[in-house]
């Protein structure tokens, strides 16, 4: 399958993409975007089967793409990486149809909790 | 209950925060106040609430900026030390590996209760700061630790209200 990893930092792709691999989840295509904007074009160009999309970034915001996608009919699976863990922000992501909101600081045990069943 | 203003961690939070980001126990013990000098530059990470009022600033000398970010993104800890020991300054990736630890400190202040911090700006050792953030530095609301990254070396970290 293939996972669509949307932060603004290219640091903190590259360490969720590691820690998709240390979790087990080593044989997917992985497409990279740069922010909200990024993303929401490449759920239509590339066709992800799943979205992790940090919160806060500039140009388009991962709530906003989440709210963006949403309104235009997608159903891709959409999940936060972020450091905003709380409780009023997890509301608003489960608000707005994320599966899941992963905060940072993350382990691998912490991916795999949100990620079996999601993960095929 | 807080009163609606945004409050110090406790150190054993920064230490839990660190280590949880890096995958290393990050040694986190009571220290000196970082202050910026001409030979020591400082990071200065900036948060804003969400009307852009400054609501913390964190500073870290050149050891705790160089050996966090470098942890994070699994810099070797040998290049970490020569932009410590000898460069006096911090790479280009290793200000991105260190904008992503201060990105996630932020989580340190969002408490319930308390407004909402997001970080606003980084400053990388010896970027200049604007003189009202400069100010700040000295502000007595603050809580000043000496930090060691395992396989890295020490640092200093202030947080300050």
């Amino acid at each position: 399958m293939k996972i669509l990893v949307a932060d603004d930092s290219r640091v903190m792709r590259q360490i969720v993409i590691r820690t998709l691999r240390q979790a087990g989840y080593d044989d997917h295509d992985i497409v990279e975007a740069e922010d909200g904007a990024d993303a929401l074009a490449k759920v239509s160009s590339e066709q992800p089967d799943l979205v992790l999309s940090d919160w806060n970034m500039p140009n388009m915001t991962g709530i906003e793409c989440l709210q963006a996608l949403r309104a235009s009919g997608s159903v891709v699976p959409f999940g936060f990486v972020t450091s905003e863990g709380s409780a009023d922000m997890r509301a608003k992501a489960a608000d707005a149809g994320a599966l899941f909101l992963i905060a940072k600081p993350f382990t691998e045990d912490t991916f795999k909790e949100h990620l079996d069943g999601v993960i095929a | 209950m807080t009163t609606g203003t945004v409050q110090l961690p406790a150190a054993k939070d920064v230490r839990d925060m660190l280590t949880g980001l890096v995958g290393k126990p990050v040694g986190v013990n009571p220290g000196a106040p970082v202050t910026p000098t001409p030979d020591d530059p400082v990071a200065v990470a900036v948060y804003v609430d969400p009307y852009m009022a400054i609501n913390a600033l964190c500073v870290l000398d050149l050891g705790a900026a160089a050996y966090t970010g470098a942890a994070l993104a699994l810099l070797p800890p040998g290049g970490a030390q020569d932009a410590v020991e000898e460069d006096r300054e911090l790479s280009g990736l290793m200000v991105e590996a260190l904008h992503e630890v201060v990105n996630v400190l932020s989580a340190l202040f969002n408490v319930p209760g308390a407004p909402h911090s997001k970080l606003h700006k980084l400053y990388a050792p010896g970027e200049d700061l604007p003189g009202d953030i400069e100010g700040m530095l000295a502000n007595f609301n603050r809580l000043d630790l000496a930090i060691e990254v395992p396989g890295y070396g020490k640092g200093a970290l202030s947080l300050v209200l």
